[in-house]
Parts: structure tokens; sequence; C-alpha cells
């Protein structure tokens, strides 16, 4: 994965993070030698140290890293306190694949650091703690990449040290740990496909590792029925779940969300006397809890199908009231409202609806509807713009929805279908 | 706080997957659409009225009368989509003699085209005694292809209207010959380059040099060497049940303008003018009309489960698609719906094109109200045709006067697309009956399929719909076509003695049929706009002449004729009753009276 950033340039960036211009002169050599002859040593050594530097950095301006090596090694024979020449022998020889040789010099490079730990040597640390870990050290490993991790400034390297983490918190199953990693990485780099389905998987992983938990716990409790329902419903078992839901019901009549969550399913179901079941649930749900936002959404939805405007208007208002920031509820009393023959109230409602759900396609066009009705051309222009790229936006997902619910033999099958012709 | 933040993420995790799996559930065209606010209990009280409809005609099945004898061949499992969309027919005066003879079309299914069976259409003679006459064969137009619809235009300008059938695999352009026979010059005109699946078309001068041009929609890109297998994959299952597959996850066909060169030949446009539809959308019917009144001829094509097109013309070839920002495109919500037949009229004599479109089961019909400068509005629930509508497949419709009172009611045919829906669990049918709305002359329908005769509750799978007054006794007629087995034409009989006037147009500097061109006919209180109409309803042709019911008016005040080339012509006084010619500069050429003494059998 490291070798994204490409060498050359990961060694010339850490040296620039580092600062790492140290003078040759500034070089210490050990010696047991009168004063003069030391001087005289200590100048030549760095002569000498000063030389192989310039050649090391010589090779890496050229793209040469393997010859630079035995150069920074010549100098680090010298100097082993330089970190310049510790840290850039550490980087070559970590992506030359020798983990374990670029071990010693990251140490040394850490080790004679003098300046507080900063950016660079956060850096020089990370890449310490992944060659620890291709080397099998997984403590040193672990502790290294979580001191390096929060210090390190280049979102690029921190994403890629970041989810090594996350694989070294997974593969010794800690996972809240490796979800608290992944928190940090959701946040820095929210869009990066690695980092979310590192997310994807743990979260998963976590899923799993909660049911095996619970199975082992309370094998029949409602909860483990309720979750047992969840996962008939990822498989898309309608029946099933269905089942579970009740189960779990039978067991705890009272359980948080399950009257609302088993409405959900019965109302989607394309069977007609599951889908009139639906309301009973949502009464259920509002008996448990009578400030259930949700349930009361539904419900008006479902008296606005029936034509039971008075009823679905009252629902509707007592939604929005409840639940201020929902904008399906908002939606839905600006529906009404439009029924109603009450578009002026209607407008607010759908200007604050796309605020609050800027990638509602319903109401981007039904508030295109009432713009081109009031004469404002250009605001109803826009609203169809915004109307057709959150739809495209919609059909997307749809796809891949689709795709997921699709064997792989099926999605071949669609794909030679559904690509235009070249 | 953890309780309830669980909670709600096991909400979203069945919000999505309730969304997966309702991707698979529906229906395979369209976007459901719920009946919202007083309108399913409306409905089911108009479903439960039965009695009769006091001073409306009755709608009377005259088939067996008439003599004619057609049967559209069909597959009873109707495996492949191409064996479900066929069925338009065309009323077309062939012979010039004044009276509407009727064509129609005729598919085989795959396994009869793989064993070399083809299907024949069928030409029929009105006899002008309420009967008709097979005359296909000597016609010549027994078997142009597989047949989808038919559209009558006069495309060499000769005065003798000529007839275009759409086929899976392009189109097949009969010359009308003058003399009870066609010619296929399908290839001479330059039309045989047109091969895919064609569905819709529809003539008209789009850049009014007077030579009527062509436009022709396609569908799905489909062979019969590459069929698509019943019930394999997921745009092949209707709730569940194995179903024909497509429209979706087929491959879409692009569609074509075809402009008239004034010599008997046609050139491809289509992309130049911008009505070439990349996007490759499951395009259906098409007409053309002038919808902003700004005298430049624009383009309407439905497309099922997508987008609409409303191309907007400048007059000079150049079109553009304003579908979306006029309204015209999706349904109130924005959803894309199964649009399939088209209704063109003014139906609130406000002097502009409303459109009204036919829809797949989980949808409803839709009214799109022309409110003027090119901005529509969906009516579709409060005039009352939703409620009506829903729950059924609709096919070709029309506005019609069939009671002559001056307002356009609503027709519709249905007939669903799959007969697995038989076995399905749901309320829809394979056979469906037909929808009749009245006009209340308020903006609103009134459901009367119930109150108007036995005829129209007979359940068909229906396809094709077709207007004309049959029997030119001044009531017009209603011609379907039937997927499966013998059309039904539907003739109005009872009802209130009301008035009624017909033009028959007839361009010279503008194209000869008068292709769109409008007359805008004045009488009392009553102003109405009709307008010569190519194409339209599902894959059908109405008959060319304007027919207004006049109501208890005896005369028409005034009936101003707005020729293509933008002439307008005023003709004042007419008699009620009568059946005009009108010759562009030359007004009125000939009139005759009603043909009350026709007995039909």
């Amino acid at each position: 994965m490291i070798a994204k950033f490409g060498i050359a340039g990961f060694v010339l960036l850490l040296g620039a993070a580092l600062g790492l211009s140290q003078a040759a002169e500034d070089t210490q050599v050990q010696s047991h030698s009168s004063p003069g002859e030391t001087r005289e040593a200590a100048k030549a050594a760095g002569k000498a140290f000063a030389a192989h530097m310039q050649r090391a950095h010589g090779y890496l301006d050229a793209k040469q890293p393997a010859l630079a090596i035995p150069e920074f090694q010549a100098a680090v024979a010298i100097d082993p306190e330089n970190v310049d020449a510790q840290a850039n022998l550490g980087v070559l020889l970590f992506f030359q694949g020798k983990a374990a040789d670029s071990i010693p010099h990251f140490r040394a490079a850490l080790a004679a650091r003098k300046e507080e730990p900063g950016p660079g040597l956060a850096k020089i640390q990370g890449l310490l703690g992944m060659s620890e870990m291709r080397t099998l050290d997984f403590d040193d490993a672990r502790k290294d990449m979580e001191t390096a991790f929060p210090a390190i400034q280049d979102s690029r390297f921190q994403t890629q040290l970041g989810l090594e983490l996350v694989g070294l918190d997974t593969q010794s199953g800690d996972l809240e740990k490796a979800a608290e990693v992944l928190a940090q990485l959701r946040k820095a780099d929210p869009d990066n496909p690695e980092v979310l389905y590192a997310g994807y998987r743990t979260y998963s992983d976590l899923a799993g590792e909660s049911m095996l938990a619970l199975s082992l716990a309370e094998p029949d409790s409602a909860q483990m029925h309720q979750l047992l329902a969840h996962e008939d419903i990822r498989q898309g078992n309608t029946i099933p779940a269905i089942a579970q839901y009740r189960k779990a019901i039978a067991i705890n009549p009272h359980l948080p969300g399950v009257h609302f969550e088993l409405a959900e399913l019965l109302r989607n179901s394309t069977d007609e006397t599951l889908k009139k079941e639906a309301e009973e649930e949502y009464h259920a749900a509002l008996l448990a809890n009578p400030q259930d936002e949700k349930s009361i959404l539904r419900l008006a939805e479902i008296d606005a199908e029936k034509g039971n405007i008075a009823q679905s208007y009252k629902g509707y208002t007592k939604a929005v009231e409840l639940q201020p920031a929902d904008a399906d509820a908002k939606l839905g009393l600006a529906k009404t409202l439009i029924a109603m023959n009450q578009s002026d109230k209607a407008l607010a409602l759908l200007e604050e609806t796309v605020k609050l759900e800027p990638t509602n396609a319903t109401a981007h066009y039904r508030l295109a509807t009432l713009y081109r009705k009031m004469g404002r051309t250009d605001d109803a222009k826009r609203e169809v713009e915004l109307y057709q790229k959150f739809k495209e936006m919609k059909e997307k997902l749809r796809g891949l929805y689709k795709e997921l619910q699709t064997q792989p033999k099926e999605i071949r099958a669609d794909e030679q279908n559904e690509q235009p012709e070249q | 706080m953890n309780n309830r933040n669980n909670r709600i993420g096991a909400r979203s995790i069945i919000a999505l997957f309730v969304l997966c799996l309702n991707t698979g559930a529906l229906g395979q065209m369209g976007t459901p659409t719920p009946l919202p606010p007083a309108e399913r209990q409306k409905a089911e009280a108009e479903s439960k009225a039965t009695g009769v409809l006091a001073n409306y005609p009755h709608l009377v099945d005259i088939t067996a009368s008439t003599g004619i004898h057609f049967e559209h061949l069909s597959s009873p499992e109707a495996k492949f989509i191409a064996e479900s969309m066929s069925g338009g027919v065309a009323l077309i005066d062939y012979d010039g003699d004044g009276w509407p003879d009727i064509y129609f079309t005729n598919a085989q299914s795959v396994e009869m085209a793989q064993h070399g069976v083809k299907a024949r259409s069928a030409l029929f003679h009105n006899n002008h005694d309420g009967t008709f006459t097979d005359v296909t064969d000597k016609a010549g137009v027994g078997y142009p292809c597989w047949a989808m619809g038919a559209v009558v235009g006069d495309y060499n300008n000769d005065g003798r209207p000529d007839l275009l059938v759409t086929c899976l695999g392009g189109v097949v352009l009969y010359r009308n010959n003058g003399n009870g026979t066609f010619s296929d010059v399908t290839k001479a005109s330059g039309l045989a380059s047109d091969s895919a699946w064609a569905t819709g078309a529809a003539f008209g001068d789009y850049d009014g040099d007077g030579w009527s041009d062509l436009f022709v929609s396609h569908y799905v890109d489909f062979h019969l060497d590459d069929l698509p297998a019943f019930g394999s994959g997921k745009s092949c299952k209707y709730l569940g049940l194995d179903v024909q597959c497509g429209p979706r996850g087929l491959k879409g066909a692009s569609d074509n303008l075809y402009h008239n060169n004034g010599d008997g030949t046609f050139t491809d446009v289509s992309k130049k003018s911008g009505v070439d539809d990349p996007e490759r959308r499951y395009g259906l019917t098409a007409l053309w009309s002038d919808f902003d009144n700004d005298g430049k001829l624009d383009l309407f094509v439905t497309n099922d489960g997508q987008a609409n097109y409303l191309y907007r013309g400048d007059g000079t070839g150049k079109f553009e698609d304003v579908a979306l920002t006029c309204g015209v495109a999706a349904n109130e919500d924005g959803l894309e719906q199964a649009n399939m037949g088209v209704a063109l009229g003014d139906y609130l004599h406000t002097g502009r094109m409303s459109l009204l479109l036919s829809h797949f089961d989980n949808e409803y019909a839709a009214l799109y109200r022309n409110d003027g400068g090119m901005n529509f509005n969906d009516m579709s629930i409060v005039s009352g045709i939703a409620r009506g509508t829903q729950g059924y497949v609709g096919w070709g419709d029309a506005f019609v006067d069939f009671d002559n009172d001056g307002w356009q009611d609503f027709f519709l045919v249905n007939g669903h697309v799959y007969p697995q829906v038989d076995h399905a669990p749901t309320t829809s049918k394979y056979l469906e009956p037909k929808f009749l709305f009245i006009n209340q002359k308020d903006g609103t329908f009134r459901n009367a399929s119930k109150l108007a005769g036995e005829a129209i509750q007979v359940a068909q799978v229906s396809r094709g719909l077709a207007l004309g007054d049959l029997f030119n006794d001044g009531r017009i007629e209603a011609v379907i076509e039937n997927l499966v087995g013998q059309p039904m034409i539907l003739r109005p009989e009872g009802g209130p003695p009301n008035h009624w006037v017909s033009f028959q147009l007839e361009g010279v500097k503008s194209n000869r049929l008068a292709l769109n061109a409008r007359v805008r006919a004045t009488a009392g209180d009553l102003t109405q706009l009709g307008e010569v109409i190519s194409g339209g309803s599902y894959l059908s042709q109405h008959d060319l002449r304007l027919h207004f019911g006049l109501g208890s008016h005896e005369r028409v005040d005034q009936a101003e004729v707005l020729w293509p080339d933008g002439k307008k012509e005023m003709l004042t006084n007419l008699a009620a009753d009568r059946f005009y010619v009108v010759r562009e500069g030359q007004g009125i050429v000939s009139s005759k009276p009603s043909e009350h003494g026709v007995k039909l059998p």
C-alpha cells in the first residue's frame, strides 16, 4: 500500500519534513587520538561523510535509490547519529522490501533526534511501526503506529498508516480500537474507498461479533429474534424476517423499535394483507412511545393514501412539530397542503425541506412546479436542474442495490443487456 | 441515546433494503404512484356506481354487425415483449369517398416468426351501410411486417392519404395509388434505413415547406436471434412471477426524424434537428402539435418508464427538449412513468392543447393541463382521472365528444402486459375494461365507465384506439384493436339530440392533408379548438376530419381555420349537422348533410 507514494518522493518528502539538513561539518567522530590528530581525522571524516551524503542525494535526485543505499550506509558508518542518513536509509530499505533491515535505522533516527517529536518524526515512527508489523513484531508495531498516527499531517500517509493499524487491530481481534481509528480516518478522508470499505468490514465484523455474543448470552431473547430479522432483511428474506419480528414481539412486546421495524417491513410488502397489518404495528409502536415521530409520519402517509386528508394533515403537522428536522415530514405536509390548495404554505415547507435534505429530488421537483406556477422561471429552472442531479444519483444507488441483490451470473447478464451500444 | 441511535440505524438499514426489495418487486415499467388525498374513497364509490347515465349515449358494441372479421395473433404466454406491444389501428379514407375505412395492424408471436408464419394486417372498406369489406389483398397492405401501429399522411402531396406502418424492424410506407391499391415505397422513399423497432410515428410539416415530414419513435433494441430469456434476470419478474423481459434491462433504441425532400424521398435529419434520442429512451407514441401557440410545430413523444420528450420547434428544423421544464416529462413528484398512449385536446376551451397519457397499473393516467407559455400542470388527481385509472394498464386514449355537447370527454382502453398477472398476488387482471370519463366542464371528469353501457365493461386486452364518424351521421365511433382476439367497434346510441359539425381540411400551400391545421369553432357560448393530427392515441390514427359537438346550437357562428403556413381563414354562420370540406384559400368547397338515412344492420 505504501508503495503508492513512490520511493524517491517519499525520501525527499521525509527529508524536507524532518528538516534534515545537518551540516556534514557537524558530524561527530569518536576518536582516541591526540587533539590535533583528532581534529584532522574529524575533518576528514566530516568531508567523507559529506561526500557520501551528497552522492546519496544525487542518486535520489536521479531516481536511483539502489545506488543511494550504499552511500547512506557509508555515511551512517561514519556518523551513526545522523538523523538524515539513518532515516533515509531506513526508508530506502523499507521500500526495497527489507523491513527487518530498515528497523534499526528508523530506531537510530528516532533515538538520535534531539528536538521534540514532530510530524516528520511521526512519519519515521509510522514507518517503523509498519516495518515491525512486517517482521511480525505486532506489539511494537501497534505501539509505534498508535503513537505516530495522530501526529501525522500528511493525509495520504495518515490514511495508509491508519488502514494498516485497522488491519492490525482487526487481526488481533480489537474491533473497538479499529473502529476508533476508522472514525478518525472517516473524518480525515471521507470519500476514500479503501477507508469506506475498511469501515464496512469492521462494522460488519463488529455486528457479527455482537450477534455471536448475543447468541451465546441469550439465544432465546427478543433481541436475538430482532437481530435475526435484520439478517433476514439483509438477505432479502422478507417473510422469515416478519416471522422473526413476530417472535421477538411475542417474547417482549415492549422491545424498543420492534413494532416500527415490523411495520416498515409489512408496509413495503407486495402482499395486501400484510400491508394492512402495517398500520396496526405503527399504532402499537405509538402505544409504546406516543412521541414516536416516525410512526406518526408513516400513519400520516397511510392516511394520505386513503384519502383521509384531515387526518394526514394532522399527522404530518404533529410529525413536523416533534421533529422539525425531518425532511420527509415536511415534504409530506407540503404535498398535503398543495392538495388543499395552500401552495403558499407548501412553498415555505418545501424550501425548508431542500435545506434539510438537499438531495431530495421529489422536493426539488415539487418546488420547481410551484415556482413555475408563480412565474419564477429562473428558480424553477434551478430546481429542475437539482432534481435531475439528485434523481440521477438516486438511480445510480438503485443500480448498486440491484447489483447487491443480484447473483454474479445475473449481474453479468444485466450488464450485457444494459450497456449502451458502442 | 445509544438505544435510540441503534434504532434509527436499524430503520435506515430497513429503509435501504426495502428499497432494494422494491426494485425487484415492482412492475416492469414506470414508478409506483400511490393515490393521495380523498381519491381512493371517491374511486371506491365510483367503482360501485351502477345504473344509467342520463343524457348520455350508450356505447354499443356493433362489431358483429359491421362484418369485420379480424383477429390479432397472439401468444398465450407473451414470453417476449415484442408480443405485447402491437395493435395500433388507423382510420383512413383511402378511396376518398368521404367514408373512413379501417386498417388493423397485426403481429405474430416469436414462435410463429421462427416458423415462418406471417401475420396478416387488414384493410376494411367502408360500405356506407354500416358494414365493411375486407379489401386487404386487393389493396396490397396485408403483410407489411411484424406490425405495431399505423399512421396516415400524404407524403407526396397528391391528395391521397398514404399509410405508414411501424414494425419490429423499421417502417413500411404504402403509397396510395388512388385506385384502391397501395405500393410499398419504403425503399424508394429512403425509409428502408429505418431498421430498429419502430412504434409511434407521426407526419407533420415541421419546417413549413408544405411537405409532410415524418417522425418515427423506436422502442427496444430487440432481435429475434438474440431473445431475452423469459423470467431471467431482475427485469423479467413481476410480483415474483416469471414474465417477459423488458423494457427495463433491455437496451433502448433511438428515434428518427425524416425530412420530406418534396420528391418522394426523405432524408434522415434526426441528429441535426436534435430529436435523435441519444439516450435511447423507450419511445412509444408520438404526435406533432403547436403547444405554445407560437405558430411553430412542436413534437411530443411518450417514453415507457422514462421521461417524455417535448421538443419545442423553432420552425427551421431545430428542436429542444423542454419536457422537464414544462412539466410533462414526469408526474407531479418527478417520477417518470410508463408513458404509452397520448390524448391531445383542448378539454377546457382555453385554446391550448393539453395532454393525457396512459400508464402502467401501479400508476394512473396523467392529465397535463396546458396553462400556456409551455407551462403544463399535472392535474391527474384533482381532475379525477387518476382515481379511476389506477390499477389498470392503459393504452389507446383520446379526448372525444360522444354526446356532442361541445365538451371533450376522455376515453381509454386497457389491457395488461403479462398474461401471468392472473396468477399474481394482485387485483390486476390480463383482460381489463375500458374507461369513459365525462367532462364536468370545470376541469374535472366524472368516471362513467359503468354507466355508459355494458360493452365498455367487457374485459379485453386492448391496445389501439381510433376515433371517427364511421357512418357519417354526426356521431363518433370508437374502433378498438385488441392484442388478443377480435377488435371492438363502439357506437354511441341514444343520448341527447345534440348538434355537431365536421370539417375536412385540404391544404394547398400547406401540406395537402392539412396536418396540424387548426379550427377554432364558436357556437354560442362554446368555443372549441380542433387540430388535424397524424398519429397519437396508442400507435393509432384517428379520422383526420375535425368533429365538434355543438350542444343545442344549430349554427356555428364562426370557424377560424389556422393553416399550417400561418394563414387564417374565417368561415361564418355555418349550419350545424353538416360535413364541410374547406380548401386552403378557397373556403368551403363542398358540404353535405349527415347520412341519417344509413340503416345500420
